[in-house]
């Protein structure tokens, strides 16, 4: 019993591990903005 | 040598019509295998105003310069307006043409030679969307290079000044060609095996459609002479605001040897972007490149420009600012080069307005089109992501790139291809695999015109390489019957 939820504990937490850098590429969202008549290309943390 | 303009009715092996590099190139290739070639050429050894007004013409839509200032009548042809920027054309390129990359490749070594330039054209790839292209930059001026080796030529019988005025012959078969000394002021034939028109990517359509309407029975009818014409637009996208030392190490920016073109003083750095063929296939977008230029020297419009962005973005803008007061940052300029896709209505045809022998003038009907401005858009986006992405800097677009109904001026005008493409189909092709037009025994067209597609390539190297490979076939040709 222990040794199956060791095993599923890794599979979650690898999963977990695997989708990190993902996320944190989605976490910066490119913008197109107008400022006057010229439109900037910013990312979403430029903000 | 320079040819006896009083002679009359001469024998050549080859002639051919301009001699530009293509018209140079071959008959410097060719003398060597013993034959007899003419070379006509309307203009003199360097430009002259006397010369330019045969190249005057009409312009409908939107090129943007005059025939005549667009080209250049002269021994080299319009390379003497050439800023000396060569590239290969690349593989996805040629998915139109009858011919593969590899099937020039072959002749790149030599033709590089010819332009005196390195034989190398390295892509290095950034990410899934762009690659970093290499250039090379030619020093090489034909009228210096080259007219001392044709003139000392006693094979090559140059004729300048010169202007051919039609063709004769019949059943296909070209004969001779009818010429107007202007040394002499006299008419004269000049009677061949093998005619080469190399007149430039305008003239020798209009040429073909002139002999058309002749109707001597020289090569097939209902050809699609002068359709499918189109250039490279080129235009300024916008500006950045990059970190020129995370840039330098990031970026490769040892392909580019554009700085002193670009005008942007000696510490530039120029990095040109192209695009994946994955990319053009997702977005559906031309071929291109886009020069991201450094102009380290002028902090303080640089400066001005980041203030407008303060009320927006006050994080980025103090980063932004404080970087600039260390001189870590520095302003950019991104200039653009587009493939135009071949357009049946972007065309040559012949104007109402004739010249001094009665024949019609060119006129040029031009049209950007859509996929212009997208393919300038989806890449100025792409570089403004690569640049978020490796926090290098951020991009301020113009705005026609979002805006359709904005009219925008190309600053190009001056890589003239199409008009007597290549292909193995009548209805959509002038001349064939081998550049012979589509039913003549021995009438064959050279140089950008020939091009199905263009690329964004500047046309110099690849019209010398199509013209080694035609110089291949020629011989072959002229040797098993001679």
């Amino acid at each position: 019993m222990e040794r199956r939820k060791f095993i599923i504990f890794s599979i979650i937490s690898s999963l977990l591990f695997l989708s990190i850098p993902s996320y944190s590429k989605n976490k910066s969202i490119i913008k197109k903005v107008k400022i006057g008549n010229k439109y900037w290309i910013l990312s979403s943390e430029d903000f | 040598m320079l040819a006896d303009q009083n002679s009359k009715n001469l024998d050549y092996d080859i002639i051919i019509i301009g001699s530009g590099p293509a018209g140079i190139t071959l008959s410097l290739q060719l003398q060597n295998k013993n034959l007899k070639i003419a070379l006509v050429e309307t203009g003199e050894r360097y430009y002259s105003e006397n010369s330019q007004k045969y190249y005057k013409g009409k312009v409908k839509g939107e090129f943007p310069r005059r025939l005549d200032e667009a080209r250049l009548s002269m021994f080299g042809g319009t390379t003497g307006h050439w800023g000396g920027s060569c590239r290969t054309l690349d593989e996805h390129d040629f998915l139109k043409w009858p011919i593969k990359k590899k099937d020039l490749d072959i002749y790149r070594e030599q033709a590089a030679k010819i332009i005196k330039i390195k034989n190398s054209f390295k892509d290095e790839s950034i990410n899934k969307n762009l690659n970093i292209i290499e250039y090379q930059q030619s020093e090489s001026y034909f009228p210096d290079d080259y007219y001392p080796r044709v003139v000392n030529s006693k094979n090559i019988h140059l004729f300048l000044q010169t202007t051919m005025i039609e063709m004769n012959g019949e059943n296909f078969f070209t004969s001779s060609i009818k010429c107007y000394s202007r040394i002499n002021k006299n008419f004269f034939h000049l009677n061949g095996k093998i005619f080469i028109l190399a007149t430039g990517g305008i003239e020798n359509s209009r040429i073909l459609l002139l002999e058309e309407k002749r109707n001597k029975g020289l090569f097939s009818q209902n050809l699609p002479i002068g359709k499918y014409w189109f250039e490279h637009p080129f235009k300024i996208l916008g500006q950045a605001i990059v970190d020129h030392e995370r840039l330098k190490k990031n970026l490769n920016s040892s392909f580019d040897p554009w700085v002193n073109l670009f005008n942007a003083g000696d510490n530039s750095e120029t990095y040109s972007f192209a695009p994946t063929y994955d990319l053009m296939n997702k977005e559906k977008i031309s071929n291109s490149c886009c020069w991201l230029v450094t102009h380290e020297r002028s902090y303080k419009n640089w400066k001005n420009v980041a203030k407008n962005l303060f009320c927006l973005t006050p994080n980025i803008s103090k980063k932004i600012l404080k970087k600039f007061d260390k001189h870590l940052l520095c302003g950019a300029t991104i200039y653009s080069t587009w493939e135009h896709e071949p357009e049946i209505s972007n065309k040559i045809v012949l104007a109402d307005e004739k010249d001094e022998f009665e024949n019609n003038k060119a006129m040029l009907i031009y049209k950007k089109s859509q996929l212009v401005r997208k393919t300038a858009r989806v890449m100025f986006e792409k570089i403004g992501e690569l640049l978020i992405e490796k926090d290098l800097g951020r991009l301020i677009g113009e705005d026609f790139l979002y805006e359709n109904d904005i009219d925008y001026n190309s600053e190009a005008g001056w890589h003239h291809m199409g008009g007597t493409r290549m292909g193995n189909n009548e209805k959509y092709s002038v001349v064939d695999n081998n550049l012979k037009i589509h039913g003549s025994k021995n009438l064959y067209v050279i140089g950008s015109s020939v091009f199905p597609t263009g690329g964004h390539a500047n046309p110099t190297l690849s019209i010398i390489q199509l013209t080694l490979r035609l110089e291949r076939h020629l011989f072959k040709k002229l040797t098993s019957k001679i």
